[in-house]
């Protein structure tokens, strides 16, 4: 985590929020095929974007769930999101898509200190 | 130290493109360098020379101009997502087939990877949320 490189994008809008999930997994996938090291933390009402259980619908919106599906492809395993901001949610651990990982205050402001570059959308 | 402005809200409707204009005045002021103001989501509507505000309001499409013209800052719009919300130049007009732009230099159309690049080469990316 304390790559020098590392770039750390701060993802806080919910799916179907308008398209700014979308716009801001872009970025993620961009960074990625640019080959730069590309760490996703899900915040706020961010973190519903990792849940697994998402159908396409009514909204008309082109669903997120499948890009954050095939993160993994781009070598981000890791979804970093907030305990606090789950919580708060009324989510627990294991309601979320496979590569999730909890991260307490802490942990987050860590995350955010040895980040080299950081991107909040 | 060299800056670069992220701005994502939309001309009017949002605070964040008077505000990132107020930064840029700060900075430059202050004898900072400014390379480049990146538009990305709502915020590509900045880049249209169609806006057309009441006299009696600040013209924002020409104070980006001005900071083009009087400092040398390059308009970066982000491509994918300026042609989804309308925002077009003549180039792309013309590959898609549609009748008419509004996006012309010294705005320049380009991809997220330049934003990426900006933030590797600037000492800071200030961002402008909506």
């Amino acid at each position: 985590m304390s790559q020098s490189d590392t770039l750390l994008i701060v993802i806080r809008s919910a799916p179907h929020d308008g398209i700014r999930l979308r716009e801001s997994l872009d970025v993620l996938l961009v960074g990625a095929a640019f080959g730069r090291s590309v760490v996703p933390l899900f915040m706020g009402q961010g973190v519903l974007a990792l849940l697994p259980d998402q159908k396409p619908g009514a909204p008309g919106q082109k669903p997120t769930l499948p890009i954050i599906q095939m993160l993994e492809m781009y070598d981000i395993d890791t979804l970093y999101l907030s305990d606090d901001d789950a919580k708060a949610q009324g989510l627990a651990p294991t309601d979320f898509v496979t590569g999730a990982r909890m991260l307490d205050a802490g942990q987050i402001q860590a995350l955010l200190h040895d980040a080299r570059h950081v991107l909040t959308f | 130290m060299r800056y670069a402005l992220l701005v994502m809200g939309a001309p009017y409707s949002s605070q964040a493109p008077h505000s990132a204009l107020r930064f840029a005045d700060a900075l430059l002021t202050q004898g900072h360098t400014l390379d480049s103001v990146f538009f990305y989501q709502d915020g590509v509507h900045n880049a249209s020379f169609l806006l057309t505000p009441p006299q009696d309001e600040d013209n924002l499409y020409l104070q980006w101009l001005a900071l083009h013209d009087g400092h040398g800052v390059q308009l970066d719009v982000c491509i994918a997502a300026a042609l989804r919300r309308g925002l077009l130049n003549e180039a792309e007009a013309r590959r898609h087939g549609q009748r008419g732009h509004n996006v012309a230099a010294p705005f320049e159309l380009t991809g997220l990877g330049q934003l990426l690049e900006l933030q590797q080469r600037c000492d800071r990316v200030i961002t402008f949320a909506a």
